[in-house]
């Protein structure tokens, strides 16, 4: 697996879960990743916004316009069942991915 | 992924104009959003933007990018909404039509009906009209004739001479050959009569037709004295030899002597104006008939050379015969020849018959569509809530005729689907009850093949779209809603719509019961034609005697003398006698001088069709003996003076007095042939042309191998036929009993007789089918519209209306679609008449009484099938109607 594909879904998936608590504008998940990972994961925005439409275009997420808090136009993301469904999948696959990585290198 | 219309409101509904402007706004409130964020954390304004533009990355890139993106995202979904919308209006018709099951049923077996006719015709109109003849480049053949006197119907084919000056100096032609049809006894043991045709060597090479196995002829072997080779035809091959490779080089049997095959034609050669030949020889025609420029007997096909028209390869040939006759007067004189394309020589006959089909089936589906359009009409305004509850939850106009129209397409195909399973039997049946005869033999090979299958996908979609494009426009029209709120039930001019399609199928009816009446008239006429013979009882069958064993015409006299004395021996036979060719049964002519007359110019001589035959045969075929005497015994002395009997056409065409007996006439190298007798008229070929003088030479006085025997008996043919085979094995070893058959079904299977029958028959059906759709459809309209004005009837019978009037007002109703129809109908009939003027006997075209005649049964079945309605809307419960509402 190539570093870009591993990054280029594991931000996917970011993007999916935070869209799990409800709809939200790009810049509202932009915001949220940063804050989250308190720097950690630092993307340029233009790779989460190709993330976004990405994941419309295989309708795991869906938009609409609408108006932000303080009354912009914005356009609004939201999981379809698809995209919830991947979600728990892509995380289950985390975490045990996560757990194997681990273990080997507690072993060491 | 769903895509029901509710949730359709709830989705980003970009275009591809759109999508642009969608991402600069979102990439524009994104960096609005930040800029605001950071200054509000108190960045400068400028800082801020700069930090912005820097977190987000190439702003340009991006915004191609996701505009480049999204674009195919919405051309992706466009294309499976589309699918998923197209299945779903599958689905929703295929359910509704489930709903419906009488409705579903009466629908596609018209349309089975309608599709399948349709395309078992147009498998012949294929077959015969449109497929490539199965030669090289076969738009550049031509067939040759020569016409005397610019009168194309007396043309006739060339003479051997001619032929060779025409090859010799044409400027048009790549090649010319010759041919004609031929007959040979196969085989020794049991003989067979096989089809065969005589070639000119190049008669292959001209129409670019190589030998599946073998060679086909080379230069020389048509020369006078050559020895035999032979082609065989493909089925000829299978049946015979099974199929086997090696008959190459091997000999076979014809008529008696040995030929040597040289190869096997294709199987998809065939040659029409020949019929299904067995046997391809080389012409092997005698000195005395290749020299004579006055023998016409070679029919020549030719290929034009490259960039030569037609018309140049017309006047080059009419300046070549035009020589030709300055060169020889006595036999060119007046002689043109005529150039025609190969395919009119070869189906040009049946061209106008088959088209004449089609137009008729083509007629019947119109119907049948017109049938089904009302139904959908009917039923259209029966679901109107249905409709306008889809128009109320938000469905387009153009959404809802696409899925009507879904629905009367799937109908459409499925009823198209069974067509093709009615075709396939149709076909079957269609070629089956052609005679053997008169079959074309590119008929044996038709059947649900490609074209037709093609052809049968496109008239099913062109009549779903025919009968369900209106119905769909209305149901779906707008303003439809509003109409429904007030309570308006099925507007008028819905039912004027009906009412003209029904007044438009009882048209359409008319034209074809006309045609039909107009067949069966000619029918009827051809069958009283006074034959001048008595073809009932009457047996005949041709026999033959293998040439090599009976080399003496005293053989030969004597052969045939001793088995028509055993036939009329034989219990039940009245009279028997023989000819070398019945009625019916083209013969050769002969040209004479009569004795007393002053000489003729060459070429004008008088004429006479010209046969032989025994004692007692004008008795047995009861050919009236009109004055003068048969032939007898004496006649039969090698010594006795050369006689002859003539008809009475003969007589009118030659003498004043129209009296021939006792005249002399002198032909050939013959004696003078004294005429003894003149008897009745009889048919030498088509049954409807007209009599040509005919001319009898008593059997001993110039006896043939070849004989037809006929035979007049009330017993049955097939035991009769034994009965003369055995006395022919008995008396004649070696001989062969050819083609035994009643004269009067030799009369119904001629072409002449055919040619009616077949359209009869055939349109006569498709008639029939179209006159039960129209009364169907009359019958559907009044009655719908009876159920519809429930009301009104109801108010009517409650004010006192009497049962009379109730029934005049529903009768009337299809009085009216009845009468429009009809007189449509005369007048389509009138225009439509010409296609088949020439088709007829004895009746014309625009024959009144046909026309009234038919109207008549029309318009009165038309009446009748509004009884039933009519007694239905008696029956209205005023109080129950009333209530309906």
């Amino acid at each position: 697996m190539a570093d870009l594909d591993l990054l280029q879904g594991t931000l996917d998936t970011l993007v999916l879960k935070t869209l799990s608590w409800g709809p939200r504008h790009g810049y509202a998940v932009a915001q949220w990743i940063k804050e989250t990972s308190e720097g950690t994961i630092n993307v340029e925005d233009r790779a989460l916004y190709v993330a976004l439409h990405r994941l419309e275009e295989r309708r795991l997420v869906e938009s609409k316009w609408g108006l932000s808090e303080n009354n912009r136009k914005a356009k609004y993301y939201q999981l379809t069942a698809a995209g919830r469904a991947n979600l728990r999948q892509k995380s289950a696959d985390w975490t045990a991915y996560a757990n194997a990585v681990f273990k080997i290198l507690r072993l060491v | 992924m769903n895509n029901d219309n509710p949730r359709k409101l709830f989705r980003h509904d970009a275009t591809r104009r759109t999508v642009q402007r969608d991402v600069d706004d979102e990439m524009r409130f994104h960096l609005d959003q930040r800029v605001d964020d950071l200054v509000a954390r108190g960045m400068s304004p400028d800082d801020a933007h700069r930090l912005a533009l820097r977190e987000y990355g190439d702003v340009r890139a991006a915004r191609a990018e996701l505009a480049s993106m999204d674009r195919r995202r919405v051309r992706k979904w466009a294309a499976s909404d589309w699918f998923a919308s197209v299945a779903q209006d599958v689905r929703f018709a295929a359910r509704s039509l489930r709903k419906r099951p009488g409705f579903a049923a009466t629908v596609l077996l018209t349309l089975a009906l309608g599709i399948g006719a349709n395309a078992a015709i147009f498998s012949v109109v294929d077959a015969v009209l449109l497929e490539p003849l199965p030669f090289a480049r076969a738009d550049r053949l031509v067939h040759l004739w020569e016409v005397y006197e610019s009168n194309v119907d007396n043309r006739s084919e060339a003479s051997y001479p001619d032929y060779l000056d025409w090859r010799a100096r044409n400027r048009s032609f790549a090649d010319l050959a010759g041919y004609h049809g031929s007959g040979f006894v196969f085989g020794t043991e049991h003989p067979e009569i096989v089809r065969a045709a005589k070639t000119t060597a190049n008669f292959f090479d001209v129409l670019g037709v190589h030998a599946a196995i073998g060679r086909t002829f080379v230069a020389g072997e048509d020369a006078v004295g050559a020895p035999t080779r032979v082609l065989l035809g493909y089925g000829f091959w299978l049946r015979n030899f099974a199929g086997d490779r090696s008959v190459v080089g091997r000999t076979i049997m014809l008529d008696g002597t040995a030929a040597t095959v040289i190869g096997v034609l294709p199987k998809e050669f065939q040659f029409a104006r020949l019929g299904d030949v067995s046997i391809w020889a080389p012409i092997d025609r005698s000195n005395t008939m290749r020299q004579g420029r006055g023998v016409h007997w070679l029919n020549v096909v030719a290929r034009l050379k490259d960039g030569v028209s037609l018309q140049a390869a017309s006047a080059d040939m009419t300046s070549i015969m035009a020589q030709l006759a300055r060169e020889y007067p006595p036999t060119n004189n007046g002689r043109d020849s005529q150039v025609i394309p190969l395919r009119d020589q070869l189906v040009g006959s049946v061209r106008p018959l088959v088209l004449l089909l089609y137009g008729a089936v083509a007629v019947m589906l119109l119907v049948a569509c017109a049938n089904v359009a009302n139904l959908l009409l009917m039923r259209g305004a029966d679901r109107q809530r249905e409709v306008a509850v889809r128009i109320a939850l938000g469905a387009g106009r153009g959404r809802l005729i696409r899925q009507l129209m879904t629905e009367s397409l799937m109908l459409a195909m499925v009823g198209g689907v069974a067509g093709l399973v009615v075709a396939r039997y149709g076909i079957h049946a269609l070629v089956g009850i052609i005679p053997a005869q008169v079959r074309p033999p590119v008929l044996a090979s038709v059947g649900v093949n490609a074209p037709v299958l093609l052809y049968g996908c496109l008239v099913s979609v062109a009549a779903g779209v025919l009968f369900g494009l209106v119905p769909a426009l209305r149901e779906a029209r707008p303003g439809m809603v509003e109409a429904l709120k007030q309570g308006s039930r099925g507007s008028s001019r819905a039912g004027k719509l009906r009412d003209a399609l029904v007044a438009g199928e009882v048209a359409l009816t008319i034209v074809l019961m006309s045609g039909a009446a107009l067949f069966g008239r000619s029918l009827v006429n051809l069958m009283s034609i006074q034959l001048g013979f008595q073809a009932e009882h009457l047996m005949t069958a041709s026999v033959f005697l293998p040439d090599a064993n009976y080399k003496e015409r005293v053989s030969q006299i004597a052969t045939f003398d001793r088995i028509v004395d055993r036939v009329r021996a034989l219990p039940g036979v009245e009279a028997a006698g023989t000819v070398t060719k019945l009625p019916l049964d083209w013969g050769n002519s002969v040209g004479f001088d009569i004795v007393g007359q002053p000489p003729t110019e060459p070429g004008k001589e008088p004429t006479a069709s010209y046969r032989s035959a025994s004692p007692g045969y004008f008795t047995t075929l009861r050919i009236p003996m009109t004055r003068g005497r048969d032939f007898g015994a004496v006649d039969a002395d090698a010594n006795a003076p050369h006689v002859g009997v003539v008809n009475n056409a003969f007589g009118r065409a030659y003498f004043p007095d129209g009296n021939a007996v006792g005249q002399a006439f002198v032909y050939g190298q013959h004696d003078t042939v004294r005429i003894v007798g003149q008897v009745g008229d009889v048919p030498i070929g088509n049954i409807d042309e007209h009599i040509p003088p005919t001319l009898y030479i008593p059997f001993a006085q110039d006896p043939e191998t070849y004989m037809s025997v006929a035979i007049r008996s009330r017993r049955d043919v097939g035991e009769l036929s034994r009965e003369l085979n055995r006395i022919v094995e008995q008396t004649a070893p070696g001989a062969a009993v050819i083609h035994p058959v009643a004269m009067d079904q030799l009369i119904t299977d001629s072409a002449s007789v055919f040619m009616r029958r077949f359209p009869l028959l055939l349109i006569g059906a498709f008639a029939a089918a179209t006159l039960i759709l129209a009364l169907v459809g009359v019958y559907g309209v009044v009655s719908y519209s009876v159920a519809q004005r429930t009301r009104e009837l109801g108010i009517r019978v409650a004010l006192g209306a009497q049962t009379r009037s109730l029934v005049l007002l529903v009768v009337r109703h299809g009085a009216w679609m009845a009468l429009a129809g009809v007189t449509a109908g005369i007048a389509a009939a009138l225009v439509l008449g010409r296609f088949v003027a020439g088709m007829l006997y004895g009746v014309g075209a625009r024959d009144p009484a046909t026309l009234v005649f038919v109207s008549v049964v029309l318009g009165a079945a038309a009446v009748a099938a509004t009884i039933v309605p009519a007694r239905r809307a008696t029956r209205v419960d005023p109080a129950v109607a009333l209530q309906a509402e």
